[in-house]
């Protein structure tokens, strides 16, 4: 047999064997995408043209995306989306710090496992006996706190498959499931967030109320004179460093001089805080008397902070975190051993070893974040929300769904998902310009 | 074995199990035709499909394999399937607007000359519900049962607090005097107010009460902006977060949570049968519910008004979805809904008001006799169907989805205090006015017909500010031609 004959015929074989798959994405995923992008072109609604009514469709060009981006609601929705991204960086760093905890392995695992087991035991007794005296509320709150503590503990120290396994649980249950876990959790009056938060708050309110009265003036002043000490020190501080940094050598002083920007901004932005924080003091102080839990899903201000916590927690055992334990493998041990002979300590050796060796897999991170990021909060809206209240969790792909189906206007509702597309598009591309460029630098 | 011979086989197995699976299916091998029919889950259906058979049976029809699909009662879920050529055979809608939407979307059988000839046309059922069921003078649907949204009242909630029963008429400000007292003798002192009066009340049926509706005379315009409106908003954050006659969504929201998932009504229930809520907003179909939770003594009250009484009034419907395999044995259902073995049973469950006013005035059904604790009840229902009761408004030019999802938005934002009640009232009118704008603009066939009624609105507006009447022809919006009437200010 000659061999192109074989070649060939091996090409139709795995052809064959990679139709189905073909198939199926030409008819399902290809096709319904040209067919929503002319949509998004026309006048296409439901009362007019669907498989029992054959009326005209026509071509409105872009009309249905001029009217889409003169529409007051739908910035709000993209806001919306926007401040649900927010919580996109905190997410990412929950992921990462969650890899670190569960990529370290003790030495003697049991031996390290023995003090935790001996912790929980002590927990759940306590739990019990306050429980048995009547004081259900505190037990509660204990349990929470040790859990999560014992957790954190227990990832560190014994870092196990075990603890993997627990911390990936999230990312196996139905999202519909632990939205509606997470609305009853929510409850501003029986939900277990609440009764964890309450007693804290009833502590600060009656501490702030048995204050002098003057306390947050003098608070306020402290923090001020705080921000100053703050400022000064630091600078000083990224002066020395930048002094030691010192090269000859023309990259590498440009270079340091970036990274001494880069500092110096960061003690800005901290020494700002805190002076804007003591300016707020006297008014916490005169509020903090009657301090009251959220109620998290009802209240308009609180609704979307309400989902980014939720989308914080299922962050923490998500693929990222899979991604970044597969990475922290792949850090050459070499380098680790090299730094810690020279001295460096654990914080100096993830910030000049193991961070930038997790660069490449940070971006691919971002930039899927983004895009989900974009994408998301239909769920969440639907199942807890219904996107209210008025309005404050209804994301674009929420109101591409409503548009679509409560109102039949699908050609809209297509101009809305490519202008979603457009945005997520344009974000990608910048990211890729700009932040492929820092992840191989 | 090669990796190939491998795939080959799985494929011939997967093969193999699909064709099992084909005929193994419940319909190859039902002897009856399958009709679904989109509805409520519980064993009053499934009677309701024994009883069903039982009638065939009785009227020497051929059997109907009746099978209650619990899952996709979603109205959109309605439309996505619909429109994809799987819907249920049997189509639910508890709005007339709705079934004016899927009857748009050309998802509905026309039903007029099979339903004269089949034994189930309007003449079967009150008058009053016609206006839901038809549509441009066509047969769309059957009514189920019938609803008017009154209020229920647990009398052993107001005898426990040495309250005198609420009067069946209440002003805005005499429900807020009862109201007041009874929040104050519910909750202890100096504590959080865990008991409410009310669990909700209506802006659509106080603002009617005031001579406005969502809608003008014709029709064309929104007229939330208009001060009475303004008026009920303000009444309704007053009576939320002032006095707290009502629960705040929050409340309403813990009360979720308070594992009261005695009824598929909710929490509401639960916490009324507690005494928690001393009146609850619904219809009669909450009998069947409330039945649940222990003999409650009862009384039904009208909406608060604001001097002209009025419940909103409308009929749970069933139509034939257009794309149905097995139209004649779904139809068999519709005959069903008309007969008295429906009705019998819909009386006995407690489910509604059956569609036959004739059947709505049996003894049973007006003093059911296990129950004489709702003696009364639904009398009071049955008569503010044939005086009180008007339809939610549809309007040729918005849908009613569009416009109820802009005016809760604007309402939900004020009660968030995100915007004053003048600025959610111009929100609302602002939004809905510019969704009509769209319709004709998308919908140019609409136009002409718009310019005419605008042009009419123009004059019964003069006239009226002359305070000369005006031809009862001229109104399209049901509830101003009910409100013109009782006002005297029809030729």
């Amino acid at each position: 047999m000659k061999p192109s004959s074989v070649s060939f015929r091996a090409l139709v074989v795995g052809l064959a064997f990679l139709l189905p798959n073909i198939l199926g994405f030409l008819t399902f995923t290809l096709a319904p995408l040209f067919v929503s992008l002319a949509m998004a072109f026309t006048n296409w609604d439901l009362r007019l043209h669907n498989m029992f009514n054959g009326g005209e469709i026509k071509f409105v060009g872009l009309a249905n995306f001029q009217r889409l981006l003169t529409l007051p609601d739908f910035w709000q929705y993209f806001g919306n989306t926007l401040f649900l991204m927010l919580g996109i960086p905190f997410s990412i760093a929950a992921s990462l710090l969650t890899a670190l905890l569960l990529s370290h392995q003790p030495k003697s695992p049991r031996r390290q496992a023995i003090p935790i087991i001996l912790a929980g035991t002590g927990l759940s007794a306590g739990c019990g006996l306050l429980v048995a005296a009547g004081t259900a509320g505190s037990a509660f709150s204990l349990l929470i706190a040790g859990l999560f503590t014992l957790m954190f503990l227990g990832g560190a120290s014994v870092g196990t498959g075990f603890y993997r396994t627990i911390y990936y649980l999230p990312n196996f249950t139905a999202g519909v499931a632990t939205f509606l876990l997470w609305k009853k959790m929510y409850d501003p009056q029986t939900g277990p967030v609440n009764a964890a938060i309450q007693p804290a708050l009833d502590r600060i309110s009656a501490l702030v109320t048995s204050a002098p009265s003057h306390s947050g003036t003098t608070l306020s002043w402290l923090m001020a004179g705080m921000s100053a000490v703050i400022l000064f020190v630091g600078m000083r501080l990224v002066a020395a460093r930048h002094a030691f940094d010192r090269t000859d050598y023309r990259p590498h002083r440009h270079q340091a001089a970036k990274r001494s920007v880069w500092r110096a901004g960061f003690v800005l932005a901290i020494a700002a805080g805190v002076f804007l924080l003591s300016r707020e003091t006297p008014g916490f102080f005169a509020a903090a008397g009657g301090l009251k839990t959220p109620n998290w899903l009802t209240d308009y201000h609180w609704a979307k902070p309400a989902l980014m916590i939720m989308g914080f927690w299922a962050s923490i055992g998500s693929n990222n975190m899979l991604l970044y334990l597969a990475a922290l493998g792949n850090v050459p041990k070499e380098l680790q051993e090299a730094a810690s002979i020279d001295g460096a300590g654990p914080l100096q050796r993830f910030v000049s070893i193991t961070w930038p060796q997790l660069a490449p897999v940070t971006f691919f991170i971002i930039i899927m974040s983004v895009i989900s990021g974009l994408q998301g909060g239909f769920e969440m809206a639907r199942t807890m929300t219904q996107g209210g209240p008025g309005g404050a969790t209804t994301t674009l792909s929420y109101f591409v769904f409503s548009e679509g189906f409560t109102t039949g206007r699908l050609g809209y509702a297509s101009a809305i998902a490519w202008t979603l597309f457009a945005f997520v598009f344009a974000v990608t591309l910048l990211n890729w310009k700009f932040g492929n460029r820092a992840a191989n630098e | 074995m090669p990796i190939k011979g491998v795939l080959l086989l799985a494929f011939l197995g997967l093969t193999v199990a699909s064709f099992g699976l084909y005929f193994s299916r419940e319909h190859t091998v039902s002897g009856a035709p399958i009709v679904y029919m989109t509805g409520s889950p519980g064993p009053d259906g499934q009677e309701m499909v024994r009883r069903f058979r039982e009638w065939l049976a009785k009227e020497n029809l051929s059997d109907v394999d009746l099978r209650i699909d619990a899952s996709n009662s979603d109205p959109s879920k309605v439309v996505i399937q619909g429109i994809s050529g799987i819907g249920a055979d049997l189509i639910p809608s508890n709005l007339g607007p709705d079934l004016r939407y899927l009857k748009a979307m050309g998802l509905l059988t026309d039903l007029t000359d099979v339903a004269e000839h089949g034994g189930f046309g309007p003449k079967t059922f009150a008058s009053v519900a016609q206006v839901e069921t038809g549509i441009d003078g066509r047969q769309f649907a059957y009514p189920t049962l019938l609803y008017v949204l009154m209020n229920y009242a647990n009398l052993d909630t107001f005898a426990l607090l040495d309250l005198p029963p609420p009067p069946p008429q209440m002003s805005f400000d005499e429900f807020e005097a009862l109201g007041k007292q009874f929040v104050e003798k519910a909750n202890p002192p100096g504590q959080k107010r865990r008991r409410f009066f009310c669990n909700a009340v209506s802006p659509l049926t106080m603002r009617r009460s005031l001579g406005l509706d969502t809608f003008n005379e014709t029709l064309t315009q929104c007229t939330l902006d208009d001060p009475r409106n303004i008026r009920v908003l303000s009444l309704i954050h007053q009576w939320t977060y002032d006095v707290r006659l009502l629960p705040s969504a929050t409340d309403m929201a813990s009360f979720a949570s308070d594992g009261s998932t005695a009824s598929s009504f909710g929490p509401r229930l639960y916490q009324f049968a507690q005494g928690n809520i001393a009146i609850i907003a619904g219809g009669s179909y909450l009998t069947n519910s409330l039945r649940k939770l222990g003999n409650l003594r009862l009384a039904v009250l009208e909406p608060p008004n604001g001097g002209f009484p009025n419940a909103v009034f409308g009929a749970a419907m069933l139509a034939l979805y257009a794309g149905s395999p097995n139209p004649e044995a779904a139809m068999r259902y519709l005959r069903f809904l008309a007969s008295p073995e429906y009705s019998t049973q819909l009386i006995a469950s407690g489910q509604g008001i059956p569609a036959n006013l004739t059947m709505a005035r049996h003894p049973d059904f007006l003093h059911p006799p296990d129950h004489p604790n709702e003696w009364g009840c639904n009398e009071r229902f049955v008569d503010a169907i044939e005086t009180i009761g008007i339809p939610y408004t549809p309007s040729p030019f918005v849908l009613y989805s569009v416009y109820h999802r802009i005016s809760e938005e604007a309402f939900e934002r004020f009660m968030a205090d995100r915007c004053t009640a003048e600025e959610a009232a111009r929100r609302a009118a602002d939004g809905i006015n510019a969704e009509i704008a769209r319709t004709l603009e998308e919908q140019p066939e609409l136009k002409e017909r718009h310019e005419v009624l605008t042009a009419r609105q123009r004059e019964i507006d003069a006239r009226r500010s002359r305070g000369e009447k005006v031809p009862l022809a001229w109104i399209e919006n049901p509830f101003h031609r009910l409100y013109y009437q009782a006002q005297g200010w029809i030729e």
